[in-house]
């Protein structure tokens, strides 16, 4: 039992955190077909204004806040109501400007639409 | 015999060491996190969903994230002094794609909770937005918060 404190050990993320409140990991689904990938993520609480999406060097960001008061008188709590931070590499060839982003019931939809460059191709056969 | 049972026992401390290191792993990242206030044991991670309660007065306020289900997608049922959330959540693929990783899951879930005081069940309301379950129970007239004015003799 060298070392058994695990919670202390610090855990350095890749890159600074930019955003100041803090964030918890939502569950995500990634799906694919031959146009575009497709994110879904479970962002309870999270309204419009609250998303931002990012497409940066490969890197696609997720930032989601929660906008949903709670008041603050607790009797019992399960659950701290938190963000939603989510970093993922994406393939190069994801045409940013053309990412469609919907928000219904807490579930977000990304899609990310893929460039001529990275749609499968038929390479036809010609007799030789 | 008896070692081996004891070994079984052991199994559990270990079990439950690891659940209570778990519990504390938010109090060294903010302290001001007193960890949930409800029984550990009955908050596994296949607890769907996750509620709050405040007590604002008047009234009692239930909070749940629920994300996908709109309002039709749960039933919020009032029996003497409980209340029941039960509902279905699905996740579809979608038609024609094939699925990297999927960590949302499907729940059919119902929770049943012991109010703390009797509410008035005709005032009660449940809303969903934004995937955010919010149940406002309005206290029974005996259970509301009562001013008692200190009189000079």
């Amino acid at each position: 039992m060298a070392d058994t404190n695990l919670a202390k050990r610090s855990e350095r993320p890749a890159e600074p955190v930019q955003q100041q409140r803090e964030t918890v990991v939502p569950p995500v689904d990634v799906y694919e077909n031959g146009d575009e990938l497709l994110l879904v993520a479970d962002v309870p609480g999270a309204s419009h204004d609250g998303i931002d999406v990012q497409l940066e060097k490969g890197q696609l960001t997720i930032l989601a806040r929660r906008s949903d008061e709670a008041p603050k008188t607790p009797v019992s709590t399960e659950y701290r109501p938190r963000d939603y931070f989510r970093a993922f590499s994406v393939p190069q060839g994801i045409d940013a400007s053309k990412i469609d982003a919907q928000l219904t019931a807490g579930v977000l939809r990304l899609h990310l639409p893929k460039s001529e460059s990275l749609k499968p191709r038929r390479i036809e056969v010609k007799q030789g | 015999m008896w070692s081996r049972f004891s070994d079984f026992e052991n199994t559990f401390a270990l079990m439950d060491e690891l659940r209570r290191r778990l519990d504390r792993v938010w109090e060294d990242v903010d302290p001001s996190w007193q960890g949930p206030t409800a029984d550990p044991r009955s908050l596994s991670a296949a607890v769907f969903p996750r509620v709050n309660l405040f007590d604002t007065g008047s009234n009692l306020v239930l909070k749940a994230d629920v994300p996908g289900l709109s309002e039709k997608d749960v039933q919020v049922t009032l029996d003497g002094g409980g209340i029941s959330i039960s509902g279905e959540r699905k996740v579809i693929a979608p038609e024609g794609y094939s699925a990297h990783r999927q960590e949302r899951s499907p729940v059919k879930f119902s929770r049943s909770l012991t109010l703390p005081c009797t509410v008035n069940p005709e005032q009660t309301t449940a809303t969903v937005k934004d995937g955010v379950l919010t149940i406002t129970l309005t206290k029974s007239a005996e259970a509301q918060p009562r001013q008692i004015t200190v009189r000079a003799q």
